[in-house]
């Protein structure tokens, strides 16, 4: 692993992530951005040094400390347990009492979301004419949204309550499921099976659903497809794309295929059929729990 | 027909408690008269979306109590929901005859 610290004008370090994107042709690459005002900001060295045990596992990685009040991570490699890492570490670096503002620690996993990302910081800093992604960066493996549109929206507060969230995930003893299902006597018994284990949430709406994982940033999300207000796949596809982490489990009495391939193209987590068995609800939690210790273990040292 | 009753996932959550049990099964009926009034109301509208969606809706409540047969019966006509009127009219009677029988046996089950 190599980590690069570069002093420098940010938008010369977002370049340069674009040219390595390019250059890679890789789709494993992540981009983090802190806001140095939400943390105890003693110097770039000092940062470095602080997330450094989070990018251990990354093929190379690279921290930019911009005079625009952003610290940006970029990483090739182990996406998820990355991002985790660095959320862990920078959770533990805030400043006391501070609330944190949309866009505090974000991750961009895609590269086109990313190149976008990139091509808007910079069409901000006005300070460059912005470089398209080449066409082949990450054509072969999948991108962590699907990118189509969805009419779910947040308000800045309610961004603000989901990063708030986010940083907290990793930390948390008790897991946070959210259910959301319209059929009573279905989330009731799907309350049952998970209750007294973690903390749940059940919902009826595809909106209600969207508005408690905005508060929550639950850990794993159990979603049907047929709702009054909505659908499940419109909501898994929105929650991916504002939390590329998020672990949803579509559950269903649809046993389509085109269902199932729908669910795919949203990059969910897990597909069960109604009726589902105890078993198979306990089995989608410790899959979670057991690929939540993945992304969060910590680096072996020599 | 005897209805065909499955009670062994159910009990797996309730794990044998009574009171849950007949609450759940409560709930079940209620959502199944629901589910049972909206396909009497459109089976000749020409609603097929709702008819579909009810039937659906019907058949996931019928599998979670374990309730195989209606869940087939909702399944089919789930699937069938371009058929004609009075090919519905047969499925609805069919619906209700065998939520009759299981609701017997639930009832049975709660006292």
């Amino acid at each position: 692993m190599l980590v690069n610290l570069i002093e420098h004008r940010a938008c010369e370090g977002l370049l340069s992530l674009i040219e390595d994107i390019n250059r890679t042709k890789a789709s494993a690459w992540g981009l983090a951005v802190v806001k140095k005002q939400y943390i105890r900001w003693t110097g770039s060295d000092a940062f470095a040094l602080a997330i450094r045990p989070a990018l251990e596992d990354t093929v190379e990685a690279k921290i930019f400390t911009g005079e625009d009040g952003m610290v940006y991570i970029t990483w090739l490699g182990m996406q998820r347990r990355t991002y985790q890492r660095i959320c862990a570490i920078v959770g533990t670096m805030l400043r006391p009492g501070v609330t944190l503002e949309p866009e505090a620690v974000v991750a961009y996993f895609d590269p086109q979301v990313m190149g976008n990302e990139i091509s808007t910081l910079l069409r901000t800093k006005k300070e460059n004419q912005v470089r398209p992604l080449s066409a082949e960066a990450g054509r072969d493996a999948p991108a962590v949204s699907n990118g189509a549109e969805h009419p779910l929206k947040a308000s800045p507060a309610q961004m603000r309550q989901f990063h708030n969230a986010l940083l907290q995930r990793p930390l948390r003893k008790q897991l946070q499921v959210l259910v959301v299902e319209d059929q009573q006597l279905l989330r009731r018994l799907l309350l049952e099976v998970l209750r007294g284990h973690h903390a749940v949430d059940a919902v009826s709406g595809m909106r209600e659903g969207w508005e408690n994982y905005l508060q929550k940033a639950h850990d794993i999300a159990f979603l049907d497809i047929g709702l009054m207000d909505g659908d499940g796949h419109t909501l898994a596809r929105a929650i991916k794309q504002l939390d590329p982490l998020a672990y949803i489990v579509i559950v269903t009495a649809h046993d389509s295929l085109e269902e199932l391939e729908v669910a795919r193209s949203n990059h969910t987590d897990g597909f069960i059929v109604k009726p589902y068995s105890q078993q198979q609800i306990a089995d989608c939690v410790q899959r979670y729990q057991a690929a939540r210790e993945t992304w969060t273990k910590k680096p072996s040292r020599p | 027909m005897t209805a065909q009753l499955d009670f062994t996932e159910l009990r797996k959550i309730t794990g044998g408690d009574e009171m849950m049990e007949s609450e759940l099964f409560q709930v079940f009926l209620d959502s199944a008269q629901e589910c049972l009034s909206i396909l009497r109301e459109t089976y000749g509208q020409g609603a097929e979306n709702t008819w579909r969606g009810q039937a659906h809706a019907f058949k996931g409540i019928s599998l979670a109590v374990g309730a195989v047969e209606l869940g087939t019966l909702c399944k089919k006509a789930q699937e069938n929901h371009l058929a004609p009127p009075e090919e519905k009219k047969k499925m609805l009677a069919a619906i209700e005859k065998e939520l009759a029988e299981v609701e017997h046996l639930v009832k049975k089950e709660m006292h």
